[in-house]
């Protein structure tokens, strides 16, 4: 079969034909297959800084209560458990979800999706958009509890009495969210389709 | 989606001027304002994790309500030129970053941990926020990349045409 080769403008969506480099309506430059390397490598490097990250987000205390005179260092899965033994067993599962299984299934995906582009790993174009699109939707939901720590400082500043400071996982988790989006962001989408048809 | 982004900005007006949340421990009261929330972060010296709260509870949020309620009223205004295809750039680029729902929700969540150690009630911001995320949903169900990228053409053929027959006649 030998089908026209065609391309979507990325600012306007105008289907044509992919031989110039600007876009017939907008102008604006279409994205062109050649990016493809720079995009793959970046995505790369992306996920493996955020990988890095993954541990002292998950090891180190993230927040630090002092009540008291006395201080508690809490970790993420820590949290969880006090949150559950507390009967709070919806905030503790939302906890979970968001900042460890999520965390930890994003990357499964992302992996699996940079290993696909790289043509180690096999999978059909339906399967890779897929989970990008899941990966998109979920993944930001992992920042909940950057959030709670960083809401939690400023509200509870009372001095001797109670006050809660961020620990160092906050950052390097912050950080981990912030380069698996990155990562979602300089894969792109339209080229899933390409690959499946060589 | 001009109604929805508008009032999403008004309300975003309101928790802005209203107490947030309210806490008290043994005879201490504490009141936080939408914007307090990063400036007391950053008069601890979290210079990160202040900036972060700004971007993410107002300056990513506002300027995305405020670019629909832009889109949406040139398109109204039949303005629409070349220059709105990157604006819809703009505004998908930020609604990906947007992620206010999240702060929100943990704000929630921070509620929910602080009860058993504080009493705390949650101020009008509080609600004006609340409703500030839903009109911004709103209208952002209504940012169709391919319709609205079809609504421009329009508007420039349309106006193409309004030239050309005037320099008929
Ligand atoms: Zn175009």
């Amino acid at each position: 079969m030998n089908s026209p080769k065609l391309i979507s403008c990325k600012h306007c969506l105008t289907v044509q034909s992919n031989e110039s480099p600007q876009c017939d309506f907008c102008e604006l430059p279409v994205r062109h297959h050649s990016d493809n390397n720079g995009a793959l490598q970046r995505a790369w490097s992306f996920l493996f800084t955020a990988f890095l990250l993954y541990f002292p987000a998950n090891f180190l205390p993230i927040m630090r209560t002092t009540q008291l005179g006395s201080t508690t260092d809490s970790t993420i899965i820590g949290g969880v458990i006090l949150l559950w033994s507390h009967h709070s067993y919806l905030i503790a599962g939302i906890i979970f979800v968001a900042s460890i299984f999520v965390p930890f299934a994003k990357f499964v995906a992302l992996f699996s999706l940079c290993f696909a582009q790289s043509r180690i790993l096999e999978l059909s174009a339906k399967q890779k958009s897929l989970i990008y699109r899941a990966t998109e939707f979920v993944g930001r939901w992992s920042m909940v509890d950057v959030f709670v720590v960083a809401f939690l400082t400023s509200l509870v500043q009372m001095g001797e009495l109670m006050t809660i400071t961020p620990g160092p996982a906050a950052l390097a988790f912050a950080g981990m969210v912030i380069f698996t989006m990155l990562t979602a962001n300089s894969l792109d989408p339209r080229l899933f389709w390409n690959s499946s048809h060589e | 989606m001009l109604i929805f982004s508008i009032s999403a900005l008004l309300c975003l007006v309101i928790s802005s001027i209203f107490g947030f949340v309210e806490m008290s421990v043994q005879g201490q009261e504490r009141q936080v304002s939408l914007l307090d929330t990063s400036s007391r972060l950053a008069q601890n010296n979290d210079w990160i994790l202040a900036t972060i709260s700004l971007l993410v509870l107002i300056v990513i949020p506002s300027m995305f309500a405020a670019l629909l309620a832009y889109l949406a009223f040139s398109l109204k205004m039949r303005w629409a030129n070349l220059r709105s295809i990157k604006l819809l750039n703009a505004i998908a680029f930020i609604g990906f970053w947007n992620m206010c729902e999240i702060y929100f929700l943990g704000i929630l969540v921070s509620m929910v941990k602080i009860a058993s150690l504080a009493n705390v009630s949650f101020g009008i911001a509080f609600y004006a926020y609340a409703f500030f995320i839903v009109f911004l949903f709103a209208a952002y169900m209504h940012f169709d990349r391919y319709q609205l990228s079809l609504l421009i053409k329009k508007n420039i053929s349309e106006r193409q045409h309004k030239v050309a027959s005037h320099e008929l006649a």
